[in-house]
């Protein structure tokens, strides 16, 4: 007789103790769901800025702007362009 | 048995007829009404939108990426003063207070007011704290260099369901590359609305656009745009277009038509200017068509550089037509060099006669003329040459010059390619890989359409096209020290049966450095005032954007 008193003792301890577990972790993970929330937020953020980061740059080094920059500060486009190549010698060594 | 059992038995077979209609119509006919109801109170389907792809120039550059911007809301039962902040909202967002008003005058507890708001507006509106005004992030297409190749890009509008789409150009011809795949997923919430982790379902996944990188060049494109709008003033003309291609690859370095319209205002212009004249219009070629004919007939072996042709000492007489040169000048025994310097349509009658009908057709057919090129833009039309049995000896004798036979831009720019890079035409394209979200590259290999002429055909031509740019009409616009194959055109237009003398197409296509050709370029000037002529109009613009390339791929004078 004393057998299965001591086993359902020990069947008790062990769904008590998973019970308990469960109930821990459950408890862990739904809660979970604000810190989800926050996590979430930030990598919002930080993609809003990724994104407004990313259109000044483009805005800036656009050609249009950088055109219109250069003729504020008085530069004029380059209307000759000069070569810088050496005049072949009169004879080659082959 | 007696009627009451009866009545008893069909009184129950009614009773679970009832239940097992009643059972239909909540299981079958209103299930997914019903089981929308019950998803409603424990969790809600989020829609994930995905990220548009962006398109990229050769340099990474994005030219058309994605910008963030809101969308403004009000909670019109929060509303305190109805027109004071009608009157405020309606300063800020550029809409009649009417409008602003009606909407914040309607028994609901959330209204649009405008989308697409910049974030600007949005903080103005922020700082003088509106009670029930709110704001809901959105992306947008944004093209940071405005209208630079806008009729290549085309523009993002709504479809019928008001999702994006693209429309026209890379946006529309890879719609579905760039645009990626919405997802859904199912949110379980708490009772305080809290989403809960473990009960996160993705029914289906978000996967963004991918990306797309072109071939095209910033900065010849840039240089372009500018050339082309500049030209369409300088000589005016009702519009310029044209194209630059790497005849290597059939990479398309640059395209380019004026006049155009911005992609971020797209709905300000007529929808005429959205279409790519480059793909999607006709015209008659002139003596751009020349060196294609010439080629053939060099490359049947029908002719030689220095064959002398013995028709062209006057005009050429065709049934009752009489065929002309353009400045009626006539040179006696002219070899095939000087017909092309000199452009002249009776020697190019002699080269039709030696080249035949037939083998013309099917020289044409090689260079892939009347057919598409399958060039990666939306809106690329056909222009189908006529049956052989329709062909008289008038039209014979003036396709040889050009006039009486249809082409797209695109299509005579991908038939040159076969001259500038040794006889192998090439399928031009603008993608030169597809980059997926995951960061894979997929690159677009170059392909091969047709090899129509001979690699030695191919140099003897591009010296008979150097020849013609030296010595020609155009020389006085040619940048010095560089070796470069071109060739006029001046196509009359047919105007109601017949072709107006006073209104042209004027225009020049050419390669350099002619030796080993990094680009070759076409330039159309539709109606110039200034001059008909190509010499006087086009060429000069294909020589300062080709000027300008020359210099910008460090490319130094050769002689």
């Amino acid at each position: 007789m004393k057998r299965p008193i001591l086993l359902i003792i020990f069947i008790a301890f062990i769904i008590a103790g998973l019970t308990i577990a469960q109930i821990n972790v459950g408890n862990k993970i739904a809660t979970a769901g604000s810190e989800l929330s926050q996590i979430q937020s930030e990598v919002d953020k930080y993609e809003r800025e990724n994104s407004i980061l990313q259109e000044q740059i483009l805005d800036t080094s656009s050609y249009t702007n950088i055109e219109e920059k250069a003729k504020e500060l008085g530069f004029a486009p380059v209307k000759k362009s000069v070569s810088m190549v050496s005049a072949p010698p009169l004879a080659m060594k082959q | 048995m007696s009627w009451r059992y009866k009545f008893v038995l069909l009184f129950f077979v009614g009773v679970f007829l009832l239940i097992i209609i009643r059972l239909f119509h909540w299981q079958v006919i209103r299930a997914s009404e019903l089981a929308a109801l019950g998803q409603d109170q424990y969790g809600r389907v989020i829609k994930l939108d995905p990220k548009r792809g962006q398109i990229m120039t050769s340099d990474g550059f994005s030219i058309a990426a994605n910008k963030l911007s809101y969308l403004v809301f009000a909670n019109p039962k929060e509303v305190k003063n109805l027109n004071s902040q009608s009157e405020l909202l309606s300063k800020f967002l550029d809409i009649d207070v009417a409008t602003i008003s009606a909407q914040l005058n309607l028994d609901k507890f959330w209204v649009p007011l405008k989308s697409q708001v910049d974030r600007k507006t949005k903080e103005e509106i922020e700082q003088i704290k509106i009670p029930g005004v709110g704001f809901q992030e959105q992306y947008i297409r944004y093209y940071p260099e405005a209208s630079t190749a806008a009729k290549l890009l085309g523009f993002v509008g709504k479809d019928e369901n008001g999702d994006d789409r693209g429309y026209f150009g890379l946006e529309g011809f890879y719609d579905r590359q760039l645009r990626g795949k919405t997802g859904l997923a199912l949110q379980i919430h708490d009772a305080l609305g809290q989403p809960i982790l473990s009960k996160m379902n993705d029914t289906t996944a978000q996967v963004n656009g991918r990306d797309l990188i072109l071939h095209t060049d910033r900065t010849i494109q840039y240089l372009l745009d500018k050339e082309i709008k500049e030209g369409v003033e300088r000589y005016g003309a009702s519009s310029a277009a044209a194209i630059i291609m790497d005849p290597k690859t059939g990479g398309i370095l640059a395209m380019s038509s004026y006049p155009t319209f911005d992609p971020r205002s797209y709905r300000d212009y007529s929808d005429d200017l959205y279409r790519n004249p480059l793909l999607s219009d006709t015209y008659e070629p002139g003596s751009t068509f020349k060196p294609l004919v010439m080629a053939s007939a060099l490359d049947a072996g029908l002719i030689k550089p220095d064959t002398r042709c013995d028709i062209c000492a006057g005009p050429v007489t065709i049934g009752e037509y009489d065929v002309r040169t353009w400045n009626n000048k006539y040179n006696k025994d002219e070899t095939m060099i000087e017909v092309i310097q000199h452009s002249d349509n009776t020697g190019m009658v002699f080269v039709g006669r030696k080249l035949g009908l037939d083998r013309m057709l099917s020289y044409f057919n090689k260079f892939g003329i009347g057919e598409i090129t399958g060039i990666d833009l939306q809106g690329e039309v056909e222009a189908p040459i006529r049956s052989r049995d329709s062909w008289y000896p008038i039209d014979a004798a003036t396709a040889t010059f050009g006039q009486g036979i249809t082409v797209t831009p695109i299509e005579l720019i991908t038939a040159f390619s076969a001259i500038a890079n040794d006889g192998k035409r090439m399928e031009p394209h603008v993608v030169a890989s597809i980059q997926t979200p995951e960061g894979e590259r997929i690159d677009i290999n170059p392909k091969v359409l047709s090899k129509p002429i001979s690699e030695k055909t191919s140099k003897i031509m591009t010296e008979i096209m150097v020849n013609a740019v030296d010595k020609g009409e155009a020389k006085w616009a040619k940048p010095k020290g560089y070796r470069i194959a071109g060739k006029t055109g001046t196509a009359q237009i047919p105007v109601a049966g017949h072709y107006d003398p006073n209104q042209t197409i004027a225009s020049f296509i050419g390669f350099a450095p002619a030796e080993d050709p990094k680009f070759l370029m076409l330039v159309i000037v539709d109606r110039p005032t200034t001059s008909i002529y190509g010499a006087e109009t086009a060429a000069p613009i294909f020589f300062r954007v080709a000027r300008n390339i020359l210099t910008y791929y460090k490319i130094p004078p050769s002689e």
